[in-house]
């Protein structure tokens, strides 16, 4: 679906007959699932797959490694529990399909240092596929040297409700608040700013009465990789496209360390206590 | 689960719930779908529509023997469950709109369940008022027991001055359109009449504009697809207000073989030649283990 608070304008992407797309992302099951389905819709047009991982050393990257934290606090229960939870619930989601979808897989990842993707010898070794897409599912602020190299557009989905929710955890802080309005999936252009660039397209994922936060995530990550396909397919067929722009002012870009305890512990008594199921109730009681 | 033909009606199968689905709900995420069918698959044997209903016709059912069908020609449908039934074999049917697939005419329904996802109900409430609205009242309910082309002309109008034409031609993505169900055609799927516009045909409010909801529908897949079909599927059919002279009406305006589609929550067991009447199960979207439960539970029509 469109944005239909948003004002819309129209752009003129760069007419080709070369769609060549090249992929980044970081590297759970949820990437895979967008790997291997970007890769069913567009088989050879999809020329390289980068799996950024903090295990690889960084290639390009001569900046001197950060001073070791003073003090390495050990990561608390309620967290690797978390971490557990999201894990598990894209196994339960995803495990069958994957499977299904490996036939269409060609690509091995090409593995690289999260901090490589700034450096000059990785733009450049961007520009050696000549892409006309990139397509980003996780990973970090990129910037403006790589996204100026890509000949047609850059595109990220967010599993998040743009203006609203940037940044992290975006679909928990949506359940926070109890705003399923605002539980979504965004397309957006990549900017240097998180989630901020102007939206193609922003829908929201068919719950199931009896998910939790984590099956959640997992199902809005699914939601946005089959709305990049749309996107992606569209621009392919007509470069006119229509996106629709973000006021600087609105909304709340959330950061990792405002994801707390608190937080969650306050998300796991709402799903503890049926509220998923009430409030789909609900809304469709009107 | 019970010998019998078991005939499962589903919407969609999709990863999305747009806001023109999320106020109604029935849409089944893939995975859960997947779940359905593995779990359904150890209690019944698959099979088309057309081969559970020559079966059905020939008494021939000594087990339970399970179809799909997927109303409203839901563009999820042919994406994610039409792969997945591949997987076992089977051939589904999907029943369409004639509206719906040419976009035509946007769902009344999806337009009230966008209207309650962006504050559009109380432009709404305001105009229903004139006709016998009353605050205490829920808007769906008043709309259904009150149906008149009046009253869809309301929720039109606010529903156009929402959005834009942009954002309305958009909203017709949910659907399927004439080459995604030709393509299922193609593929062996059967597909059916769902009446033009989805209006409560089957319920005395509406029962007037039976035939020319279903004959419409007829001509634009008569169009578009190159068929006629055997089976119109009764939108919505609420068991407790389908009209008595919903036999009769039928019967006088079918002048072929055709068989009408219902819900009824039954299963199939006797055919009646005289009643050309087919009985679907509607389950709210639960656990593959829940439905099979469900189903355990479910009666014959009688």
């Amino acid at each position: 679906m469109l944005p239909p608070e948003l004002e819309k304008r129209i752009i003129n992407l760069p007419e080709t007959d070369n769609h060549a797309i090249v992929m980044i992302t970081s590297n759970d099951l949820r990437h895979k699932r967008f790997v291997y389905r970007l890769q069913k819709e567009f088989g050879d047009l999809v020329m390289v797959w980068y799996e950024l991982s903090h295990d690889v050393p960084a290639k390009y990257t001569t900046e001197k490694p950060a001073a070791p934290k003073q003090t390495s606090k050990p990561v608390k229960p309620i967290i690797k529990k978390l971490q557990e939870n999201y894990r598990q619930a894209q196994i339960k989601l995803f495990a069958e399909e994957i499977e299904d979808l490996k036939a269409y897989s060609r690509l091995e990842p090409v593995k690289i240092n999260w901090k490589d993707v700034h450096s000059e010898q990785f733009v450049n070794q961007i520009k050696k596929y000549d892409p006309y897409f990139f397509l980003t599912l996780g990973g970090p602020l990129y910037r403006k040297p790589l996204l100026d190299s890509i000949r047609g557009v850059t595109i990220n989905q967010h599993a998040g409700h743009s203006p609203n929710f940037k940044g992290t955890n975006t679909t928990e802080w949506a359940l926070y608040h109890r705003n399923l309005y605002c539980v979504s999936s965004t397309i957006h252009i990549i900017t240097t700013g998180a989630d901020a660039g102007p939206i193609f397209r922003r829908s929201n994922p068919c719950l199931f009465h009896k998910d939790h936060f984590t099956t959640i995530f997992a199902r809005i990550v699914a939601l946005g990789t089959e709305l990049m396909i749309e996107v992606v397919q569209d621009i392919i067929k007509d470069k006119k496209v229509v996106v629709f722009d973000q006021s600087q002012t609105a909304g709340k870009t959330y950061l990792d360390k405002h994801f707390d305890e608190k937080i969650i512990t306050s998300l796991t008594r709402d799903f503890d206590n049926n509220w998923l199921e009430d409030e789909l109730l609900r809304q469709r009681t009107f | 689960m019970k010998d019998g033909w078991y005939i499962l009606n589903y919407h969609d199968v999709s990863w999305e719930e747009s806001i023109y689905i999320r106020g109604i709900g029935g849409t089944c995420p893939p995975d859960i779908f997947r779940e359905h069918l593995a779990y359904l698959s150890k209690c019944g044997e698959f099979v088309s529509v057309q081969e559970g209903f020559d079966r059905y016709r020939s008494g021939d059912i000594k087990k339970p023997i399970i179809s799909f069908w997927f109303d409203e020609g839901l563009r999820g449908v042919r994406k994610y469950a039409y792969p997945l039934l591949e997987k076992y074999n089977v051939k589904a049917a999907i029943s369409v709109n004639g509206k719906f697939m040419t976009g035509k005419e946007m769902f009344w329904q999806f337009k009230l369940s966008f209207l309650s996802q962006v504050d559009g109900m109380r432009f709404l409430r305001s105009r229903l008022r004139k006709h016998g609205y009353k605050y205490s009242m829920l808007v769906s309910d008043f709309v259904f027991d009150n149906f008149s082309p009046s009253i869809i002309e309301e929720i039109d109008a606010v529903y156009q001055s929402s959005t834009d034409e942009l954002y309305h031609k958009d909203a017709f993505r949910v659907f399927d359109d004439v080459e995604g169900i030709k393509e299922l055609k193609d593929n062996g799927w059967l597909i059916s009449n769902h009446s033009a516009s989805h209006y409560p045909v089957g319920e005395d409010s509406c029962l007037e504009r039976f035939f020319d909801e279903f004959n419409e529908c007829e001509e634009v897949i008569n169009n578009t697809l190159d068929m006629k079909t055997e089976f119109w599927v009764l939108p919505f059919d609420r068991p407790a207000h389908r009209s008595k002279n919903l036999g009769d009406v039928f019967n006088k305006t079918n002048k072929g073989k055709r068989h009408l589609v219902l819900v009824g929550n039954e299963i199939n067991k006797e055919y009646d030649e005289k009643e050309k009447f087919l009985y679907r199960i509607a389950l709210p979207i639960v656990s593959g283990k829940e439905m099979v439960e469900h189903l355990g539970k479910i009666p014959y029509h009688v």
